[in-house]
């Protein structure tokens, strides 16, 4: 925390149309997205699958691959942190390396740190299924995630990526606005602006769902048996892809 | 496109000559010779070793410096261009090491910053370099058993404080950064320990910054144009105190920090990445370790802190040895020295203010009294860091562990450097409700903002 900072959006008449929503008592979530969307300019929209938002998308295509052959016990040898959970050492071994990717190749960007904590929380949840996080035994965690590999499921696993990842683009998009709105009639505690988050949030991953990548499985297949930098190459257009197909969705407000 | 720097002063000619590119540098960087836009004066320190600074200390102590002085001459963007472009070359006596731990060093600098930063090291020509090699005289001061990190605030106090209370003889080491507000808190805390603990504790103040005073001084941004976040700075303290402890044989380095702020969560979304500091971050001191181990240094950096709050440092560290006068000389502010006087509405005031509050303190004055009459600062950065810290002790009491595993994925980062994450979240918690009993108890206006959980 200590020193810490937060930007308002740019001081656009786009822009400005999406703050006017914070001013209404009830907005529709899909309706500020929507708006949002129409305030990006080109090179947001292009940094949305930026190198390193590929790179996380690579990690967990890779790494469902990697437990599948490996097993988890063994893909995580060489994590120390032995007493965590097994589904939060998977997930932060995963942000570990997908960090360093990104760190190595010089492609870190704000964009890429929210697709880190997409990254996380793609793994916390498919990994856990249907039981928490914190308490899923290691041998079904390794069933879970390793099972989009083994199932021949890697474009389902990108999807939930996408989810997870408009999630986090579109809570920053809105919580960077929303402080200079809380203490009005329409968000009058920090909890209502919490809530609106949530919402937004809830909105962009059921909207994701719609994305179909299942036309890519076969690829995904074959890149992930790839070395590293011929994943991403081969990656960048699924990732483009996932990402605008994603925006059109979303756009449509529903 | 990257913005280039060179720390020119100590490039051999031979490397000028088949580098051409150095010399046309966005910024050149000098802390020696005539032409200096620096100042690094380590007097202070290698007064009070047994010996002179190794060929690899003094490395660090360059390699230190020219971050930080880069890190402070390439402003951010905002939003998305927040994330910075930099290339830094520097000259060091120990190559072969530089070289070898080059990928370390850059994810340590990465962790702290969040740019792609790279760094590029050349062999130092054989100059009359003499910063650190002067003939050290022998110390006057006790013995120090350790070294603790000192910088004026209230935790690194408490970390002092700690170590005198048990017995310790720590040499505390100081970074001058030519803020005057923060140099008095340091100048006034040291002398308060040194009060009430005498001849238990020596100090060194080392004078690290930019300083372009000399009519020949290369150029450097002027004050206005200069990047206000300082993330590097904390490089410079870990740097400074491994230095201070490797020379004179000493194995432990403290370096106290809450574990609120060393656990480094973004208080919300839009604060994401180095837009919240990590300066204290249990994985940057682990890589920090790291590269003392490769240097073939016993000492370790530590915070004892990691699982406790600011308010139990006050409450249970400090209230017990200090008056609360004297607790209050410490300076916490962000924008002290631009204001000379702490603000009241940076995220460092506002947790400070909460936790004496939450020790049992008095109030302190403030520029602004944000949380008594928070509306009135509406649209302001400072109602949004309020509304935002009240953010988030509002999340943390509102939710389980496992979403806020979800809500806060860099808590996974602590799981690589030994940190127990259920542990973080329960220190945050009791952090989170301190901060909902002062705001309820003493600020009606603010608590207003807060729904009753």
């Amino acid at each position: 925390m200590g020193t810490s900072a937060s930007h308002r959006s740019p001081a656009t008449p786009e822009w400005d149309r999406v703050r006017e929503l914070y001013q209404e008592p009830h907005p529709a979530p899909g309706q500020i997205v929507s708006r949002i969307i129409a305030a990006l300019d080109p090179a947001t929209r292009h940094e949305l699958h930026d190198q390193a938002v590929v790179g996380c998308l690579d990690t967990l295509v890779w790494g469902s691959a990697a437990v599948a052959e490996q097993g988890l016990e063994e893909f995580l040898a060489g994590f120390p942190a032995i007493t965590e959970p097994p589904v939060v050492a998977l997930a932060a071994d995963l942000r570990d390396r997908a960090t360093n990717y990104i760190v190595a190749s010089g492609a870190a960007s704000r964009f890429g740190e929210l697709a880190v904590d997409a990254l996380s929380n793609t793994v916390l949840s498919v990994a856990a299924g249907e039981q928490g996080l914190l308490t899923v035994r290691a041998a079904q965690a390794e069933d879970n995630y390793a099972s989009f590999a083994r199932q021949g499921n890697l474009s389902q696993l990108g999807v939930h990526f996408f989810a997870h990842d408009f999630d986090r683009v579109f809570r920053y998009f809105v919580t960077r606005d929303l402080s200079d709105f809380i203490g009005t009639e329409a968000l009058p505690t920090v909890s209502a602006g919490s809530r609106l988050e949530d919402q937004v949030a809830r909105y962009c991953r059921s909207g994701a769902q719609q994305i179909d990548l299942s036309a890519y499985e076969d690829q995904l297949q074959q890149i992930v048996t790839l070395p590293i930098h011929d994943r991403i190459q081969r990656l960048q257009p699924l990732a483009a892809k996932g990402i605008i197909r994603g925006l059109e969705v979303l756009a449509g407000g529903a | 496109m990257a913005v280039t720097v060179v720390q020119t002063e100590g490039l051999s000619p031979s490397v000028l000559a088949r580098h051409p590119e150095l010399a046309v540098a966005d910024w050149q960087l000098d802390w020696r010779s005539p032409r200096r836009n620096a100042v690094c004066t380590l007097a202070d320190l290698c007064s009070q070793q047994p010996g002179p600074l190794t060929d690899l200390a003094q490395d660090f102590v360059d390699v230190a410096t020219a971050t930080y002085l880069t890190d402070i001459s390439v402003p951010r963007g905002r939003n998305e261009q927040w994330v910075r472009e930099v290339e830094l070359v520097v000259a060091v006596r120990e190559l072969d090491f530089w070289e070898s731990v080059a990928d370390q060093f850059m994810r340590l600098i990465q962790l702290l910053t969040g740019d792609n930063f790279r760094v590029a090291f050349y062999p130092r020509a054989n100059d009359s370099d003499t910063a650190g090699s002067a003939p050290a005289t022998a110390p006057t001061d006790p013995a120090a058993d350790c070294v603790c990190l000192l910088s004026g605030g209230v935790d690194s106090l408490a970390g002092a404080v700690m170590l005198l209370r048990a017995g310790r003889q720590p040499h505390l080491v100081m970074h001058y950064s030519g803020n005057p507000t923060v140099r008095s808190a340091q100048d006034v805390t040291s002398k308060l320990l040194d009060t009430q603990w005498p001849d238990q504790s020596r100090f060194s103040g080392i004078h690290i910054a930019p300083d372009t005073r000399s009519p020949d001084a290369l150029p450097y941004p002027e004050p206005d144009m200069r990047e206000p976040s300082r993330r590097v700075r904390s490089l410079l303290y870990l740097v400074l105190g491994a230095v201070t402890a490797a020379s004179a044989g000493l194995e432990e380095v403290y370096m106290g920090e809450n574990g609120v702020l060393t656990a480094g969560l973004p208080l919300t979304i839009a604060r994401s990445g180095s837009l919240s500091t990590r300066s204290t971050h249990p994985q940057v001191i682990n890589q920090f370790n790291g590269l003392c181990g490769q240097a073939g240094w016993n000492c370790r950096v530590q915070n004892p802190f990691v699982y406790q709050t600011k308010g139990e440092l006050i409450r249970d560290i400090l209230r017990p040895a200090l008056s609360p006068l004297d607790i209050q000389k410490s300076v916490s502010c962000w924008m002290t020295g631009r204001a000379n006087r702490q603000c009241g509405g940076c995220i460092p005031c506002l947790l400070r203010r909460i936790g004496m509050l939450a020790a049992g303190l008095p109030d302190e004055a403030y520029m602004m009294d944000l949380l008594s009459n928070p509306l009135a600062h509406a649209g302001t950065d400072a109602f949004t860091n309020l509304v935002d810290l009240l953010n988030h002790a509002a999340t943390v009491l509102a939710h389980s562990d496992e979403e806020l595993i979800h809500q806060f994925p860099r808590l996974l980062d602590l799981t690589r450097a030994g940190v127990s994450v259920s542990e973080v979240i329960a220190t945050l918690r009791r952090h989170a409700t301190e901060v909902h009993q002062v705001i309820t108890t003493h600020f009606p206006a603010s608590a207003r903002l807060l729904e009753v959980l």
